[in-house]
């Protein structure tokens, strides 16, 4: 909304009266509607200066903020695929390829059941998370953004022995390897895609909180709610 | 602020216009904060309105608002000169020094081929002045300086594979300053918005100058005790003219790589992270390379002519 400003000469309301930059005195001139008495509009050059580094300021803390909801998110994904593929898919099994760790994660009496619902809050929490952050994206972008996010953090300790391997030939001339198996790595992705549904109901949710934290959205259903009263009262 | 009219002894027309008055009151320019007092207040042509003139930079002051710019606005922006001038010498400095580390990690590891073959020369030649057998003398990285003094030094470099050999060993270390180096390399893009080009990537040679500047002065020879060094030790200093410089290039040039890259990076996360209404605030990512700034409501704008 514009500021309110009276006319110097008339006292009448400026406020819609657009001002132009002079060429001459390079001044904002306005010309009152009422009386049509040109007078100067500028803004306070230090009250303009401190509301745009306080906006500069919100978007970075704002950033930092997205930023670690999104890590976190990611953490305590990758922290849940991680165990879940390494106590389930390969030491029992040794790989994830027939599906085998499912049978142990269903059975009733087991553990599993806890890890696959501990599976399911994981993912749920993921995508309500990813929902609130990356809610100007399209649910595709995100989930893709997300997705590759989870193969950067599911690949970390393959890059970093990766590094260590290069390290070790340099040095003596020999490869070797001691980060994950190529079957230990997609049995992450495996336990990964149990969390699938959890993720697309927090997707959902997020979506719900979203709107619920946005001041329109929240005016629209207040309007909508006062009809539907008012409706039902006639 | 009072004012007072024109007298009788003084001129009631100027160039600008009709002198109606004297500013009597303390009023600064908006533009150089050079104080108007004593200035004419003329009523200028065009609008009839009333302003004066600064006699210092010409700029005309509008008197129906007065500004509330003063001293301590230009206090406020020295002052924000000078947090920021000191932040950046001591991020050049910090990134100096990291730098430094790194780059002795690296001539360390290229070091480490030939400090073996002279830690095993001098067990070898240990046995061979004690008589004794190779189990009985103290495994120590401690070499004698008499007997290094003796040795052939090139000879037992090209023993451990030459500089080729050492260069090898340095690349195995080389993300380490790599990778850093590409972090800096972005931070100062984004640090340094004013520069493009060529000419920020002259602005990362600062911390690669106080990188060279520390390893030169730490690169003196250290001993372990009176008359004995460590065989890594005595392998670095032959090295070092070689590796360091190596070492330097590389973290310069993952800098310059990622000063050239950053801002698009930055610009990149920065519309992935945040909402349109949340990037426009950070739209001087855009404007200071030539680009149209973004939009609040996410529409791309055509680019430019």
């Amino acid at each position: 909304m514009a500021r309110s400003h009276a006319c110097p000469s008339c006292g009448a309301e400026t406020a819609g009266a657009r001002a132009a930059l002079d060429p001459d005195l390079r001044l904002m001139i306005a010309r009152c509607p009422r009386c049509r008495a040109p007078f100067l509009r500028s803004k306070d050059p230090l009250a303009r200066a401190v509301r745009n580094t306080a906006r500069v300021v919100r978007s970075i803390l704002l950033f930092a903020v997205r930023a670690m909801a999104i890590v976190g998110a990611l953490a305590w994904t990758f922290g849940l695929s991680h165990y879940v593929a390494q106590q389930v898919f390969v030491t029992r099994f040794g790989d994830w390829r027939p599906w085998r760790g499912l049978g142990v994660l269903l059975e009733p009496g087991d553990s599993g059941r806890g890890l696959l619902a501990a599976m399911a809050i994981a993912a749920l929490v993921a995508g309500v998370v990813v929902r609130i952050v990356w809610g100007h994206l399209s649910a595709l972008a995100a989930g893709a953004a997300f997705i590759s996010a989870l193969g950067i953090a599911f690949s970390i300790d393959v890059i970093v022995a990766l590094l260590e391997a290069w390290l070790h030939w340099t040095d003596r001339l020999a490869w070797i390897y001691t980060g994950p198996t190529g079957a230990e790595w997609l049995s992450r992705w495996a336990a990964a895609a149990l969390g699938a549904p959890g993720f697309i109901l927090g997707w959902f949710v997020g979506g719900a909180g979203r709107a619920a934290l946005d001041w329109d959205v929240r005016r629209r259903w207040r309007r909508t709610y006062t009809r539907a009263k008012r409706r039902a009262r006639t | 602020m009072t004012d007072r009219k024109a007298t009788a002894a003084n001129p009631a027309r100027t160039a600008d216009g009709e002198w109606v008055s004297t500013i009597a009151g303390d009023r600064v320019c908006a533009r150089c904060g050079f104080n108007l007092l004593g200035q004419p207040i003329i009523r200028e042509e065009k609008y009839g309105l009333f302003v004066a003139r600064c006699p210092e930079c010409a700029a005309v002051a509008s008197l129906q608002e007065y500004p509330t710019m003063g001293r301590w606005a230009r206090r406020l922006g020295a002052l924000c000169i000078a947090l920021w001038a000191l932040a950046m010498l001591a991020g050049s400095f910090a990134f100096g020094g990291v730098l430094t580390g790194f780059t002795m990690l690296v001539v360390q590891a290229g070091a480490g081929p030939f400090a073996e073959v002279i830690q095993e020369g001098h067990r070898l030649w240990l046995i061979e002045q004690r008589g004794a057998t190779s189990q009985n003398v103290y495994y120590s990285t401690a070499v004698s300086e008499a007997w290094w003094l003796q040795q052939d030094h090139a000879a037992m470099l090209a023993k451990a594979g030459g500089a080729s050999r050492a260069f090898l060993a340095a690349s195995g270390a080389a993300p380490a300053v790599a990778i850093p180096g590409f972090i800096f390399g972005v931070v100062i893009s984004v640090a340094a918005m004013h520069r493009r080009g060529w000419r920020m990537a002259l602005l990362t040679g600062v911390p690669i100058a106080i990188a060279a500047a520390f390893l030169s002065i730490i690169a003196s020879p250290a001993g372990s005790s009176p008359g004995s060094r460590w065989a890594t030790d005595i392998a670095i200093d032959t090295l070092e003219t070689r590796l360091m410089p190596a070492a330097l290039a590389l973290a310069w040039l993952a800098m310059i790589i990622g000063a050239l890259v950053g801002r698009p990076i930055v610009r990149w996360l920065v519309r992935l992270m945040l909402p349109p209404r949340l990037v426009t605030p950070l739209g001087s990512l855009w404007v200071c390379d030539g680009l149209a700034p973004p939009r609040p409501d996410g529409a791309r704008r055509p680019p430019s002519a």
